[in-house]
């Protein structure tokens, strides 16, 4: 999982100070980096979203001009907090002179993660945002205010596009640090190659493209920069909309199989899912388990603990030669039993899961089957959902599979888990 | 000359403390010197009650114009005239007495090497503590039937023994109150009614656990585990308060519906006091599996399965509706 760029506060700690590289030490840095540093760093203000009542920082992060009637485009994660709950949150930038200005938030585009705000123009110098990609292997610079060490440059490597990625997603070879997110990567001429958004640690970063940060200015314009009226409904529209597209041909046309224990089950259906395997058998412990998990790490940001667009399915097969059927069943009871599928989230955005469980035939086989829904409060039509099955009557051999969809419409959950189990088959 | 009935004062545990001889009728009871039988109760009347014969010669006890009245413990209301026959006993004031007509029968007389007699069989130690064996050797046999671990039959044992262990200080602390209200303990009948309804919630959680595995939906396990369950801990109280006291039996079934009513309350505004109930990430799954073959497992089809589905969606959106 990667990991975001904005900071919420009290998260400054030894171990990240070392990762950071800041603006002093840029006489070790190569003479184009001291360049484009003074040329460009003042075109990057801090971004801050304070608690109303108190005015403490809830999250910081940076952003970039991008024209002179002062809009900027930042990170959707670093305002969300003042999209979900605006009556409890207010938002500042940090001008290069360290002036304070509110900033409001036009649009956003939930799933490219971003947002585009509008604060009082004051000369400010906007950068270009670049049309195309750089070559592979082109050094680019990232710039943004990570911690409380101010603006810092960061050198770094073009790396392309992320492969097979549902969102596309640049990969910089570069350290980004916290705080760094909504702050610009741009190459030697100042051009935005992409949005600093998130990293997976070892210097390896994720941009968000050009192209979608030209959408969102784009959209912007054609609204001649009124605010959207309901920032909260436009999000859940567009994780509607997105969602629909990426489940409508899901588990249909030919998916690629995997067997376990003579069952037949879906793997890799789509490029962007990730699958692996691995066996799991302890010395002296009288039973043995294979998983099988495929994973897209295409999620959408929503608030710290909530995301959308998990999109996970997985198949455990239980086999034991020592254990009785009772005592084996008692095994796979509690494995079925296993909630692990941790979505995240809290009552005051979610209600509680509703399942319905049932023994289905399908496949050559009966299963014990369980469909799990619940609904987004405020994000209206938006639902996850957590289907699973687990074979019976076969002694001491077990399959088990289950779906995990977050944030997806009700209707598209249906159809995707009804599809993902009439794929399955037992091969006797 | 015989004579012709008995008064009999008793105790609160209904054990006789005084007999008054009644020779003529009618007799006259109460604090009053002029009376057959002297009561020493301040709260009853000097001439409080009168034994007679009716025309029927039935013996009769009736209320003498009393202050506070003639009672019959366990009945409401005073009573006026009821046959000596009619009532177990009396109350007048604080003083509980009966009325035994002397041609009552008494229990034969025993052999001169016959034992003491004890309490009922059902009420006796073996079978009581046979009961409590039961109960820990079942949970042992269902703990290893269970067990998919190493299994270690040290704890199992160990946990089957502890069973047993709880179910005599239960009894035990039933029998301790018992014998402050009645002059027995019965320790052993507390022992068999614990151990029975341990044995039956067993036998219970077994059963519901099958039916939720091949019935799920039809009948969820809350109400073939709840009501049986509750159904159990209403026989529990109300069979140890049978033993333990005295009080007339629908009395008793009342008083013990209250007490599991009472904790049921607790539990749920306990529940209530949690805020939101259920955790939002918590998942139910009904995950009831059990290693029957699949002929036994009555199933239905995919597309059933999914045209269910559609009610969870309007439950979750009424919920959301309520929460917003």
């Amino acid at each position: 999982m990667t990991r975001l760029l904005a900071v919420g506060c009290g998260l400054l700690s030894a171990l990240c100070l070392l990762a950071v590289r800041p603006a002093a030490a840029q006489d070790s840095l190569s003479g184009e980096t001291a360049v484009v540093f003074q040329r460009y760093a003042a075109r990057v203000p801090k971004i801050q979203v304070l608690e109303s009542t108190s005015g403490a920082k809830a999250v910081t992060g940076s952003a970039f001009y991008v024209d002179t009637k002062g809009h900027l485009v930042t990170n959707y994660h670093v305002v969300s907090k003042l999209v979900a709950h605006p009556e409890r949150y207010r938002a500042e930038l940090l001008d290069s002179a360290g002036t304070a200005r509110p900033v409001r938030v036009l649009r956003v585009d939930v799933i490219h993660d971003l947002a585009l705000l509008a604060t009082d123009p004051r000369r400010d110098v906007p950068l270009e945002v670049a049309v195309g990609l750089p070559a592979q292997g082109r050094r680019l610079y990232s710039l943004g205010h990570p911690f409380e060490l101010g603006i810092t440059i960061v050198e770094g490597t073009y790396n392309g596009l992320m492969a097979h990625a549902l969102t596309p997603r640049i990969h910089l070879t570069g350290a980004l640090n916290p705080g760094m997110s909504g702050g610009p990567t741009i190459d030697g001429a100042g051009r935005v190659v992409g949005v600093n958004v998130s990293t997976a640690g070892n210097e390896v970063s994720f941009l968000v493209p050009a192209t979608a940060v030209r959408a969102l200015i784009a959209a912007g314009a054609a609204e001649q920069w009124t605010p959207t009226p309901d920032l909260l409904a436009d999000v859940a529209r567009q994780l509607r909309t997105y969602s629909d597209g990426y489940l409508r041909e899901m588990f249909t046309g030919e998916v690629p199989v995997t067997t376990m224990a003579g069952v037949a089950l879906p793997t890799r259906a789509a490029p962007f899912f990730n699958c692996w395997a691995d066996a799991d058998q302890e010395e002296g412990r009288p039973w043995r388990a294979v998983e099988h998990l495929c994973t897209s790490d295409d999620v959408v940001f929503l608030s710290e603990d909530l995301w959308a667009g998990v999109l996970e399915f997985g198949h455990t097969m239980y086999t034991s030669d020592e254990l009785s059927s009772t005592r084996f069943y008692s095994l796979y009871q509690s494995s079925f039993d296993d909630d692990y599928q941790w979505l995240g989230g809290s009552g005051e955005d979610l209600t509680r899961f509703e399942c319905r469980t049932r023994n289905v035939e399908q496949g050559g086989a009966t299963w014990r089957t369980v469909f799990c829904l619940r609904a987004y409060k405020r994000l209206e039509g938006l639902y996850d959902a957590v289907f699973k099955a687990a074979q019976l009557g076969r002694g001491n051999v077990g399959v088990m599979t289950r779906l995990t969809l977050s944030g997806v419409t009700a209707e598209s959950a249906e159809r995707t888990a009804r599809r993902y189990f009439e794929r399955i088959r037992w091969e006797r | 000359m015989g004579a012709l009935a008995w008064v009999e004062v008793l105790d609160a545990r209904g054990q006789v403390r005084q007999r008054h001889r009644v020779d003529a009728l009618p007799a006259l009871l109460g604090r009053g010197y002029g009376c057959d039988i002297l009561v020493d109760d301040p709260w009853t009347s000097p001439i409080h009650a009168r034994i007679y014969r009716d025309l029927d010669g039935t013996l009769q006890v009736e209320d003498a114009g009393s202050e506070n009245g003639l009672w019959i413990p366990g009945r409401s209301g005073r009573v006026h005239a009821v046959a000596a026959s009619a009532a177990p006993a009396f109350r007048m004031g604080r003083t509980t007495f009966r009325v035994v007509p002397a041609e009552t029968p008494v229990a034969p007389t025993l052999a001169a090497d016959a034992e003491v007699p004890g309490p009922a069989r059902w009420e006796r130690l073996v079978p009581a503590f046979s009961l409590a064996a039961l109960a820990g050797i079942g949970y042992g046999v269902g703990e290893m039937l269970d067990d998919w671990g190493k299994h270690n039959n040290g704890e199992i044992i160990a946990d089957a023994f502890s069973i047993v262990v709880v179910l005599t200080i239960w009894a035990g602390v039933w029998a301790l109150g018992t014998r402050a209200v009645s002059h027995r303990a019965r320790f052993g009948g507390h022992l068999t009614v614990a151990s029975l309804a341990v044995l039956l919630g067993m036998l219970c959680t077994l059963v519901a656990g099958f039916a939720a595995f091949l019935f799920p939906g039809a009948l969820t396990t809350e109400v073939v585990l709840f009501l049986p369950g509750l159904a159990l801990s209403v026989a529990l109280i109300y069979w140890h308060l049978v033993i333990a006291s005295s009080l007339p039996r629908a009395r008793i079934a009342m008083i013990a519906t209250a007490v599991v009513g009472a904790f049921l309350l607790v539990g749920v505004l306990a529940e209530d006091g949690d805020g939101e109930g259920r955790a939002v990430g918590r998942l139910e799954f009904g995950a009831d599996l059990k290693p029957l073959r699949t002929t036994f497992i009555p199933a239905q089809d995919t597309a059933a399965f999914f045209s269910g589905v559609a009610e969870l969606r309007s439950t979750v959106d009424s919920l959301a509706k309520v929460e917003r």
